[in-house]
């Protein structure tokens, strides 16, 4: 995955965007649906007991797929905001702690002057080998645990946008075959069929754009696991004896 | 050009590595400050999957989140204050070398163990 890339705004303002568009869709479906419930409820009187029982089925599967995907909505609805702040803080590791404290790395081992290169003697040979690289691997190793828990909420945070934004493809393409069959401008003999093609169509939707958000929720608790190891990570001793800070002044 | 290899001169580059060193300590001590110790990296357990909550474990997420976050404070707050003693550990070398004039030796132990009066990085009259 790698470190985040672009700024953190045009990751917020995407998910922003789709959620509008799935507000915005789902609203639009409802309405489309309920002008086909009318559009049957006029014709009613007309049509046969058979004919209106496989409308009922058709409507009923219609229906079911819809649910399927205004449960999913009303949570999305319900939690984009602290998923924002997620994008946020991934580029926030980056910025405000990896590349200050990489920035350091090369400080901590250099002299402040070149001619520290004179100092010769005992004490000289333990600040050079004993003081100077112990600070600077443990410089460099906690740029790299910034850098570290900023890629894996990146890769999360990434894997929640691509989840908003196939959702608002579903709802979108749900609401363009909703249009297409105009169910609430046909006339009697076309009904039936049209609400059982429509069904159809919504339910394949429904059930393939299900199956993809779960992959992408897959990935997103496959990350869970990996953060096992990103604890088995942080004990480094070699680094870090005891898990603290290389001391070289006592006390 | 002056002798580089002159115990003043080296003493003056030991002070002037004292002194990166409370530059470097200062530096830390800004990240520590903000964002890593004022929660300016603080996440929530909903934070970690946009859609329904009952399909993803996000504890699993935010508990392994909180650990390593509170590390990363641990580390850098002792980052902060190890380079500030080493800014002082350099300055008391210095002042051995003028006591002693030379560069080649110092109680290395002496100078590596922070006073009792700054260990806890305060600053107290003597």
């Amino acid at each position: 995955m790698g470190e985040p890339t672009g700024t953190a705004g045009e990751h917020t303002s995407a998910i922003e965007r789709a959620v509008e568009q799935i507000r915005e869709g789902i609203k639009a479906i409802v309405d489309k649906f309920n002008a086909a419930i009318d559009q049957c409820n006029s014709k009613w009187f007309y049509l046969s007991p058979a004919v209106k029982l496989w409308i009922n089925r058709s409507l009923d599967k219609f229906r079911e797929a819809i649910d399927k995907i205004l449960a999913i909505v009303g949570e999305v609805l319900a939690h984009y905001a602290p998923v924002t702040s997620l994008v946020n803080i991934s580029f926030h590791w980056l910025d405000a702690v990896k590349k200050p404290v990489s920035g350091m790395v090369s400080p901590v081992s250099g002299w402040a002057n070149a001619n520290l290169a004179y100092w010769e003697g005992g004490a000289a040979k333990h600040y050079n080998m004993q003081v100077l690289p112990d600070q600077k691997d443990a410089t460099d190793a906690l740029g790299q645990k910034a850098g570290f828990i900023s890629e894996w909420l990146y890769e999360i945070a990434i894997s929640n946008i691509q989840y908003v934004t196939d959702l608002s493809t579903v709802v979108g393409d749900i609401l363009g075959e909703i249009t297409t069959a105009a169910i609430e401008s046909l006339d009697l003999i076309n009904i039936p069929w049209a609400i059982d093609r429509l069904a159809n169509a919504v339910g394949q939707l429904v059930t393939k754009g299900v199956n993809n958000l779960l992959s992408i929720v897959q990935r997103i608790v496959e990350a869970g696991g990996r953060a096992r190891s990103a604890i088995s990570d942080r004990v480094d001793e070699s680094k870090f004896p005891g898990g603290s800070w290389p001391q070289a002044v006592k006390g | 050009m002056p002798d580089q290899t002159s115990t003043r001169i080296i003493t003056d580059h030991v002070r002037e590595e004292a002194k990166k060193w409370s530059e470097l300590a200062g530096q830390m001590q800004a990240v520590s400050s903000n964002p890593v110790n004022n929660n300016g990296l603080e996440l929530n357990v909903t934070s970690f999957f946009i859609g329904p909550s009952e399909l993803v474990a996000t504890g699993i997420h935010y508990d392994a989140y909180v650990g390593y976050y509170d590390h990363i404070k641990k580390l850098v707050t002792e980052a902060a204050s190890e380079w500030e003693q080493l800014h002082g550990a350099l300055n008391r070398m210095a002042d051995e070398f003028d006591a002693t004039d030379q560069t080649a030796q110092a109680d290395l132990e002496k100078v590596y163990t922070a006073p009792p009066s700054t260990s806890n990085g305060k600053i107290e009259g003597n």
